[in-house]
């Protein structure tokens, strides 16, 4: 056999996951309403009865600042949890496993809604050359907003049943801005030296951490790339 | 080293060779371009982005670049700034990461980005009083954004 890994168990953290297929995160724009739709749902419940052990369901943004697109799903409210709880039903169902993205961009905009630019948030007054934003500096109340933004999304998708959550860390989005001394100019406690700036990716970790302890769940980062 | 706001001021007189930073890719740089081309100067636009106006509506995109064109504009894309001297512009290329310099630059023209001033903000706050920020006050983009903002904040009022 070529693979003879592929059809084996494979363990993240306490979850089991029946074999190495993973679908990894990736947006779909299949939303309704800021929430998953029929769609996105029979899109996974395909992916789930293909014989996937593990799908990342995408970025779900945890703050209102957080909408990067018109077609973000969002975890701002409670009232998401039944919607999520449909989309996790239907991955449960033919036994795979569903992690859930938490996610904020920082300076990194595509969208135009209501046909304007509209106002970005990053680290510092840092314009971002990839989609050629121009950020406001973020207020330390506004990232402690943002921070217990993430653990209140991992409690929602938790209670939606998703067995993990990764932070989105990758392309640039927020926490790789604040790892990247180039775009996090501050001289407060979210500035400094990296390792002074990791910091800000501690809560990011130990918030969405509580609501999914062993045995079942796991949470993990994904790795920061440099930004544009 | 002057910005592009200066020139449409009268405040400033650029020289016969003139290269114009053009980090948004709008109407910026590119009429800051037209406008030197049509006192005599020689112009180089360096772009931030895949083509002159890149970041604006393709119908005006296309106006844009022709006359830039007609008029012997010369334009760079890829580009951004790392820095410049008496005589020199030095650039790097986005895509490639590799170094592009441009001599006899008499001017260099900065349509680039910039901070909001927004000082005042802090000192409503302590007062009390209900604070909407609109605008480049808010971050810095165009009158059609300031309006917006500032049409909502009116009705939010």
């Amino acid at each position: 056999m070529r693979f003879p890994h592929l059809f084996s168990p494979f363990t993240i953290k306490k979850t089991e996951i029946r074999n190495r297929i993973f679908s990894t995160g990736h947006d779909t724009y299949l939303t309704v309403g800021d929430l998953p739709s029929d769609a996105l749902i029979a899109y996974q419940r395909a992916r789930a009865r293909g014989g996937a052990g593990l799908i990342v369901i995408q970025v779900v943004g945890v703050h209102e600042s957080s909408r990067y697109t018109e077609a973000l799903l969002m975890g701002t409210s409670d009232d998401c949890i039944p919607h999520f709880r449909r989309l996790t039903d239907a991955i449960h169902s033919h036994g795979a496993k569903c992690f859930v993205q938490l996610f904020h961009p920082g300076r990194e905009l595509l969208g135009r809604p209501d046909g304007v630019v509209q106002p970005a948030f990053a680290p510092s007054h840092s314009p971002s050359e990839r989609f050629h934003v121009i950020p406001r500096a973020m207020s330390t109340d506004l990232i402690g907003e943002i921070v217990e933004g993430y653990g209140a999304t991992a409690r929602r998708m938790a209670e939606a049943g998703a067995d993990g959550v990764e932070i989105v860390a990758s392309h640039g989005y927020l926490p790789a801005q604040f790892m990247n001394p180039t775009v996090n100019r501050r001289s407060d406690q979210y500035g400094g030296s990296p390792p002074e700036v990791a910091r800000i990716c501690h809560p990011l970790r130990v918030k969405p951490h509580r609501w999914f302890t062993p045995p079942t769940s796991s949470r993990a980062m994904s790795k920061p790339a440099p930004a544009w | 080293m002057v910005h592009a706001a200066d020139i449409l001021a009268g405040n400033v007189k650029t020289g016969a060779r003139v290269v114009i930073y053009d980090w948004h890719a709008d109407w910026i740089g590119a009429g800051i371009a037209e406008r030197l081309v049509s006192e005599g100067a020689h112009v180089r636009l360096a772009v931030n982005g895949m083509c002159a106006a890149a970041s604006i509506q393709s119908y005006v995109r296309f106006e844009i670049i022709g006359r830039l064109h007609k008029l012997g504009v010369e334009v760079h894309p890829w580009l951004r700034l790392y820095g410049a001297d008496d005589r020199t512009a030095y650039f790097i290329h986005t895509a490639a990461r590799e170094p592009v310099v441009f001599e006899d630059v008499d001017t260099l023209v900065l349509a680039a980005p910039n901070h909001p001033v927004d000082e005042l903000s802090e000192a409503v706050k302590t007062q009390g009083i209900e604070l909407h920020l609109i605008g480049d006050c808010l971050t810095p983009r165009t009158a059609e954004e300031a309006v917006y903002d500032g049409l909502k904040a009116g009705m939010a009022v």
